[in-house]
């Protein structure tokens, strides 16, 4: 038998190790793979969030629960809940996670230049939790484009465009109320498949103001950004008056801007020119397959009135 | 003549091998060759019954397609046998999926015709005549491939018992097929696994090649059959070359030996160079004809392959260059941490092994036919680190098209398997247990080492595609993680009985319409539940991957509701979501 080529004090600290990694492999496998959860922690959540009063925002603190949570929590199914353009207009709402999920990078995104949320209460919900939080700044949101999209009127250079519920159909394009996917989130907003160099108007007349207007811009989805960087032109009136203009790319994602304004009655009005309808394929411009940007737009009341 | 005589007869043990000492070599025993039988056979029973679970994946679709098209060619040139050269017949059945190789494909069509039961229903393409078994057509389909997956398990325990005893067998051969992606994609019809123990028999048959004539010839045609099954083995050829030149190196720069001109250009080599090729355009009769372009094609497709979308830490991939960490981190989330110690000390062991080892004169003149005799080091720790680990490397270049699965560097498992088997001789050698506890350990150790792969593949059955090791959290780490949940459209075991309610037609979304057609060939498929295009569906399937976020949005947009009618999950994460048009609206569009 020839020499062993390691030392014996050598081998068993290597098999000691070896050992105690599997160990520890052992007891995470007995924690990881078993559900965590169970119907009963649905059902006490679903009780507990439905008590929640109504205007108080439930989001999750787990994002890829979304889909199970809406299966059992009808409050988690709203729109609200689902697609929220930020954590805006919400001073009181709550986050729904596993125990120990009391905030995710997705609530993070969304807070963009909020302050940080007050935690003011947990409560265990077997392998849930719920976590409710106060957010001062977060203001009142008086009015929105999206809430009251039947308000609104269209037109194109061409002329008015028709309304049907919650959609438009416009010479040189449509307008509809929509949920698309920005960043791999879901967002509801007015969502425009306009022909090349088509600009539209969305005007909201009379439309409850604060001290600021509130609104984003992004593309509907991955494939049509990664075939298309056309640009968009946003232009914001306030009684006619132009009150901002930018030009944003798909590639600036959920992109958010804001006006500010007169509280009061004002009329607002969106103006949205996208460079072009459709995107680069295999065969060259397809302006079938649509590079479409979605717009939201809220007057909120921000700190003293 | 002399060299034939030479090479069936026994070489002579002159010199210590670095790694594997022939003179420590146990023996192998009738014993372990039926163990190894028994083991492998296990593995086939398991995966022929635990895949039924297996809904069948996107590529299956496909290939139980193309299968059919082959086999009725070769049962067609069975009965005619003239018609082999018949090209016009040779390209409508070797059209289909020509991307690809068709060996396993014509395998998996002739296992169907023996055994698989008659289609259910209205067959779009009927069963041959002669079919006589009882057997779903898909699991048949699947048979040859968890054959493979059995051969594997058996070399492997093989190898390993020669190299380590009894533990080392078990080990390389649990190390292997225990792990989740593993076992998930061995009982598939596809190609991966079976490229993996085709890869791991031409590497076996190369290192014996380089001693021994006949395996020198053989490791040619092996190479052929492994090319003949996925183009991973393109890559065996040039790094088995690499190993060889590198052993010549070093036995004339280390242990100063001379390099004689019958060992430039070896059999083992050659046998590679001009007989791979020549079985491997033998098995494949679609470059029969048109051989220079249809190659082009063949290579010009996996070159410049389409991107797939992937998740890694968050971040959706569909543009290179991937992040050169992908597949390394991705080869941590899914194999548990204690194999990959293993193999790593397993390879650091065997260098340490070849630097440590003295010069041994050979006593035989290398020779064309065993280029390699005793006392020229065949660097086996070289051999296992450069077959071991050039998948996870070729697939972490920026240059790389993004495949993202990790089934695309499985053909390094079982080489890091046998490092592992290194590892585990080489410490239990040295660490001198004592001889009444030794078996006890051993047993002990073993059991730790293999049971996390065993517990994490048993979870995840059948949806082991979207398994991951314990200390990346399961399911649910790799969720917070952000890594990929699956790709291939087959989570459906649990819905099928809700799927029976489910109002028609019904979107399939990532599950391939091939797929679904196979179903209903074998009578699973709800008779009342036709797809339909997206404007008129009423239900419709959603398996989760990032970018699938799109599909989900146009699901709730079209069927009015965010409130999925069942979500399938693996340990609390969603993995598939069936959507239902509500009758009346009860908690969506607020």
């Amino acid at each position: 038998m020839s020499t062993p080529t390691l030392s014996r004090r050598v081998a068993r600290g290597l098999l000691g190790t070896v050992a105690a990694v599997a160990l520890v492999e052992w007891i995470a496998s007995a924690v990881v793979y078993r559900p965590a959860l169970s119907p009963s922690d649905w059902e006490a959540a679903a009780s507990t969030v439905t008590a929640l009063p109504q205007d108080e925002p439930v989001w999750l603190g787990t994002p890829w629960l979304g889909p199970r949570a809406r299966l059992h929590l009808p409050r988690l199914a709203r729109w609200d809940a689902v697609a929220p353009p930020d954590l805006r207009g919400a001073p009181r709402f709550h986050v729904l996670g596993r125990d120990g999920d009391a905030w995710a990078p997705t609530l993070q995104a969304d807070l963009e230049d909020l302050p940080p949320p007050a935690l003011v209460s947990t409560r265990a919900l077997g392998g849930l939790a719920l976590y409710s939080y106060e957010q001062p700044a977060a203001g009142t949101m008086l009015a929105g484009f999206v809430e009251s999209a039947r308000a609104l009127q269209l037109e194109t250079d061409q002329g008015g465009c028709r309304a049907s519920g919650t959609s438009w159909r416009c010479d040189g394009g449509r307008v509809e109320l929509a949920t698309i996917e920005v960043g791999y989130r879901p967002r509801r907003c007015l969502k425009l498949e306009l022909d090349d160099g088509t600009t539209v108007r969305l005007r909201y007349p009379g439309m409850t103001t604060g001290n600021v207007l509130r609104g984003h811009l992004g593309v509907h989805d991955f494939n049509a950004r990664l075939r298309s960087d056309a640009p968009v032109r946003v232009r914001v009136l306030v009684d006619g008056q132009r009150a901002a203009q930018w030009l944003v790319s798909d590639a600036q994602g959920w992109w958010p801007f804001a006006v500010h304004t007169e509280p009061g009655t004002h009329d607002v009005e969106l103006e949205l020119s996208p460079a072009t309808r459709g995107t680069w394929q295999r065969g060259g411009y397809d302006g079938g397959q649509l590079h479409a940007p979605c717009v939201e737009l809220r007057a909120l009341q921000e700190g003293a009135p | 003549m002399r060299e034939s005589e030479i090479s069936t007869a026994p070489i002579p043990v002159q010199g210590p091998d670095p790694v594997v000492e022939p003179r420590r070599r146990f023996p192998r025993p009738p014993a372990a060759w039926w163990l190894a039988l028994a083991l492998g056979l296990l593995t086939v029973v398991l995966l022929a019954r635990g895949h039924r679970d297996v809904g069948y994946v996107r590529d299956e679709g496909i290939y139980f397609e193309a299968s059919r098209s082959y086999a009725a060619w070769v049962a067609e040139v069975a009965e005619h046998p003239s018609r082999i050269s018949d090209r016009k017949l040779r390209d409508q059945r070797f059209a289909s999926n020509h991307e690809h190789p068709v060996l396993m494909k014509t395998l998996a069509g002739l296992s169907a015709r023996a055994f698989a039961a008659p289609p259910a229903g209205e067959p779009t393409t009927p069963l041959p005549a002669g079919s006589s078994g009882g057997m779903p057509e898909g699991a048949a389909m699947r048979l040859p491939a968890q054959l493979l997956a059995g051969l594997g398990v058996a070399l492997l325990f093989l190898v390993g018992y020669a190299w380590g005893g009894l533990g080392a067998g078990l080990l390389a051969a649990g190390w292997f097929i225990l792990l989740p992606r593993v076992a998930f994609n061995a009982g598939l019809h596809a190609f991966d696994v079976p490229v993996a123990v085709a890869s791991l028999g031409v590497a076996l048959a190369y290192r014996a090649g380089l001693r021994r004539r006949a395996w020198g010839v053989a490791v040619g045609p092996l190479l052929g059959i492994a090319i003949a099954i996925k183009h991973n083995a393109l890559f065996l050829g040039p790094l088995l070359a690499l190993h060889y030149y590198a052993c010549l190196a070093w036995g004339r720069w280390r242990h100063g030996h001379a390099i004689t001109r019958a060992q430039w250009l070896p059999l083992p080599l050659v046998s590679m160079a001009v007989l791979a090729p020549l079985v491997a355009f033998a098995l494949w009769p679609w470059i029969w004809s048109d051989t220079t372009a249809r190659l082009l094609e063949y290579f010009d497709f996996h070159r410049q392959h389409s991107w797939y979308n992937m998740e890694f830490l968050g971040h959706n991939y569909n543009q290179p260059p991937m992040p050169m960490s992908y597949a390394a981190v991705m080869t941590w989330a899914t194999v548990p941490t204690v194999l990959l110690l293993l193999a790593a000390l397993g390879l650091g062991l065997g260098v340490r092994n070849e630097l440590r080892a003295p010069a041994h004169a050979p006593t035989v003149a290398p020779r064309f036919a065993f280029p390699l005799p005793e006392g020229w080091s065949r660097l086996d720790a070289v051999w296992l680190g450069l077959l071991g680990l050039f998948p996870i490397a070729l697939i972490s270049l920026p240059s790389t098209p993004i495949f993202g699965g990790t089934k695309h560097w499985i053909t390094a498992y079982p080489f890091l398997a046998l490092a592992a088997v290194v590892a585990w001789r080489e410490l239990w050698r040295a660490v001198e247990a004592p001889p009444r506890y030794a078996r006890a350990l051993s047993v002990g150790a073993l059991a730790l080492c293999l049971g996390p792969s065993a517990i994490a593949t048993i979870d995840g059955h059948p949806y082991n595609l979207s398994q991951y090791a314990p200390l990346a959290g399961g399911p649910r780490g790799a969720a917070d993680l952000g890594l990929n949940r699956g790709f291939w459209g087959h989570a459906m075991h649990e819905l099928w009985p809700t799927l029976e309610q489910a109002p028609g037609p019904i979107q399939l979304h990532d599950m391939h319409e091939l797929a679904r057609q196979q179903y209903e060939r074998e009578g699973r498929w709800p008779a009342h539940l036709a797809p339909g295009p997206a404007r008129s569906i009423r239900s419709g399937l959603l398996f989760y991957e990032l970018h699938m976020t799109a599909d989900e949005i146009n699901l709730w947009e079209r069927l009015g509701t965010t409130a999925p009618a069942q979500v399938l999950s693996l340990d609390d994460v969603p993995l598939t979501s069936l959507y239902v048009e509500p009758i009346e609206d009860p908690h969506s569009r607020h």
